[in-house]
């Protein structure tokens, strides 16, 4: 490649780079659909360590049982699950639980997309899920899942096999799309069997009605779907999708409180302050590769920056249950770190290859080079790899979210190194008229 | 012991100093950390909701919890509905138990029970021990025709050394009123991770040194440790400074991030005065047994 194509090489590498960096690390939301695309830095901005949280504490009984409690827990993180899930609000898989003495408390990240009235009602509710059909819903007849080979009956939570919102954008309404299993189809068609006219199925919550849906004809699909211009935005159908799987609690459960506790870290600027440092953090380590390796380091810095935008994207949107913590933030601390160091260490190694002779191609001292160094990339990211995936399979909290974060970073760190570094440095060389600039001058 | 370099006996005697000062420490005070980890209180300060700042508040019972003992104090405050202040939130670990009734404000007492993060640092320090067998495992059986033994128990030895100086230095520092709450296991992690990363770069571009310069393991380590030198000091030192001035910046991160910094200077001196003595000190083992 000759130096014009390197250096419009370069040019595009960049400004692609920093596009996907501003869609990473700038607060950046985007309508889309039903699920609307929130920038990594968002989702990094809400978790429990660094920011506000939601508080909501309930009543149980005090006579529970072990056995109910732990059932109750269960129940409870699979609504958390769903909260993650459904509402798309970060971090709330990791909520801290305790229960215990009557009282059971949830502490989970604030977002201000998300009322803590809407987690409250979906944490608090007792979650039995009654399905009625009928003309109007004081008149309308219930309907009982049995199961069709034991004819047990069956509540209507364990026939559902998913619930998800959907946005039809022909009609810019947003809907919820639920699939029963035999079971349940087969209680919806014995019911609607006779239907001719107009009907309405009712989704109930604890005797509150969540949804009607009109039909006119026998339910025959597993599948049922439903629009309609009550479904105001993608939250409302996601909350009824989430409300459909929330379970019931095998003991009676009351709200009593909920509230917002601020952490009085940095005041409300505490997102500010982390993302200033770890900036900081960044920035010198760039003038430190640099100033150590010349434009080799300039190189590694263009492959470190496509690392950080990788990374963010990938921790943002893997479904791993990854939360941010203080933890992560020092995972992600010494990820940078490590790209640093191996990426310099390669550097080094290049720029000596390329001293010892001056017979020596550039392209030999990079195949000499990496063949010293490949072994370097992946014995670091692999043994590094290897203890992340142990303390993420485990530990359990910040700790957990520590070890996926530097497990993620190893592997990213891997393909980084072998794949782009190699490739930035060698555009740089070529785009480059001094090559005395990639040698060591104490070798050469 | 005779081939073993005198900055290494400093360091490894002065990091087991640490740990036994630490062990002293822990014996005569009990383990240091914060109300969240170990048998802590909270103080709920019931206020009128509407005033401009809590201040003052806030310092009245900050005094009057320190005059009862009270080590490290964090304060959160709790709204309604309507973003009305309408509580303050002290969360404390005291030498005795606070009586609400004799305070001289309106608040209440009680304990903060702490069974769920008794069962999150059993579960992480079982990680991490696991993750310190796996990472033996690994470097053991990946260099089991060159120097096993180095590469694989040196970096053991060498986090294990490490995690000691630590232990030693936080139990140390809650004397001087620091405690730690849960994110020390982070800590913890962040030396297994730093100290194993350093390590396999070190020993692997020794390797490359025997493969280019044709210098003995020695020499060659030598001359690693002292390219890699720069690297070591540069990283760790920028890491401890950002962690430091977060933790200046606010009494809430000190918790959490002065034992990191703690970490990144403890990983920092073991990389380069520890570490290439045990590497050297495995290797003459291994290979006065192949002599044998």
């Amino acid at each position: 490649m000759n130096k014009t194509k390197s250096v419009v090489m370069l040019i595009i590498i960049t400004v692609l780079i920093l596009f996907l960096a501003v869609f990473s690390f700038w607060p950046t939301k985007i309508k889309m659909g039903v699920r609307d695309y929130s920038s990594p830095v968002n989702q990094f901005a809400l978790n429990i360590d660094l920011a506000d949280s939601n508080n909501v504490t309930f009543k149980i009984a005090e006579d529970a049982t072990q056995e109910d409690l732990e059932a109750t827990v269960a129940v409870l993180e699979n609504r958390l699950k769903l909260i993650q899930d459904k509402l798309n609000v970060s971090g709330v898989e990791a909520a801290d639980i305790s229960i215990g003495n009557g009282v059971m408390t949830v502490r989970l990240p604030k977002d201000p997309n998300v009322s803590v009235g809407t987690i409250l009602a979906l944490l608090g509710t007792q979650g039995k899920l009654s399905i009625t059909y009928g003309s109007d819903a004081d008149s309308a007849t219930a309907i009982t899942p049995v199961d069709v080979e034991t004819k047990e009956e069956l509540k209507w939570a364990d026939c559902i096999k998913s619930s998800n919102g959907i946005y039809d954008s022909s009609t810019g309404y947003y809907g919820v799309s639920i699939e029963f299993d035999d079971n349940g189809l087969q209680a919806l068609k014995s019911a609607t069997s006779s239907v001719s006219s107009e009907t309405y199925i009712y989704f109930m919550l604890d005797g509150n009605q969540i949804t009607a849906v009109s039909i006119s004809s026998q339910v025959t699909e597993p599948t049922f779907q439903f629009t309609g211009s009550s479904l105001s935005s993608a939250t409302t159908a996601n909350t009824i999708a989430a409300e459909l799987l929330l379970g019931e609690y095998p003991i009676e459960v009351t709200s009593t409180n909920s509230y917002t506790t601020s952490e009085l870290v940095f005041g409300s600027d505490v997102t500010t302050v982390i993302y200033v440092a770890v900036l900081a953090v960044i920035l010198l380590a760039v003038v430190f590769s640099v100033a150590k390796n010349g434009l080799i380091g300039l190189a590694t810095t263009l492959s470190f920056l496509a690392y950080l935008v990788i990374y963010a994207f990938l921790f943002a949107f893997l479904p791993l249950g990854q939360v941010v913590s203080i933890a992560t933030i020092v995972a992600f601390i010494f990820g940078f770190a490590m790209f640093i160091f191996v990426n310099g260490v390669y550097a080094y190694v290049l720029r000596r290859q390329y001293s010892s002779s001056d017979k020596k191609s550039f392209d030999t001292a990079a195949a000499e080079a990496f063949s010293f160094c490949w072994k370097l990339f992946v014995d670091v990211c692999v043994v590094v790899f290897l203890a992340g995936v142990v303390v993420s399979l485990i530990a359990i909290g910040s700790v957990q979210a520590m070890g996926i974060a530097v497990s993620v970073g190893a592997i990213i760190c891997l393909v980084c190194s072998v794949l782009f570094t190699r490739w930035f440095v060698k555009l740089m060389f070529n785009a480059t008229d001094n090559k005395n600039k990639f040698k060591i001058k104490e070798v050469a | 012991m005779k081939n073993l370099t005198k900055s290494f006996k400093v360091f490894f005697i002065a990091f087991l100093a640490l740990f036994l000062v630490g062990v002293i420490v822990t014996c005569i005070f009990g383990i240091n950390a914060f109300g969240s980890l170990g048998k802590g209180q909270q103080l709920i300060l019931n206020v009128t909701a509407g005033k401009d700042s809590y201040d003052e508040d806030i310092a009245e019972v900050k005094d009057y919890l320190k005059e009862h003992g009270a080590g490290m104090i964090t304060v959160n405050k709790e709204y309604d509905s309507f973003d009305k202040e309408v509580a303050i939130v002290f969360m404390f670990k005291s030498s005795t138990p606070i009586d609400a009734s004799s305070a001289p404000f309106d608040c209440v007492v009680s304990d903060l029970d702490n069974s769920h993060l008794t069962k999150t640092i059993t579960r992480g320090c079982i990680a991490l021990g696991v993750a310190l067998v796996v990472v033996f495992a690994y470097l053991a059986i990946r260099f089991c025709k060159n120097n096993w033994l180095a590469n694989s128990l040196g970096a053991v030895c060498t986090v294990v050394i490490n995690w000691l100086a630590i232990f030693g230095i936080v139990q140390i520092a809650g004397l001087l009123g620091y405690q730690f709450d849960i994110t020390i296991l982070a800590t913890f992690a962040y030396a297994l991770f730093a100290t194993v990363l350093m390590y396999v770069v070190m020993a692997t571009v020794a390797r490359i040194n025997v493969e280019t310069k044709k210098i003995d393991n020695t020499a060659a380590l030598a001359l690693a440790t002292k390219k890699l030198s720069c690297y070591y000091y540069v990283i760790n030192i920028l890491l401890a400074i950002v962690c430091i001035v977060l933790s200046v910046l606010s009494v809430g991160f000190a918790i959490k991030l002065i034992p990191v910094a703690i970490a990144c200077v403890v990983c920092m001196l073991s990389a380069v005065y520890v570490a290439p003595s045990f590497w050297t000190m495995f290797e003459k083992t291994e290979t006065e047994k192949i002599e044998k």
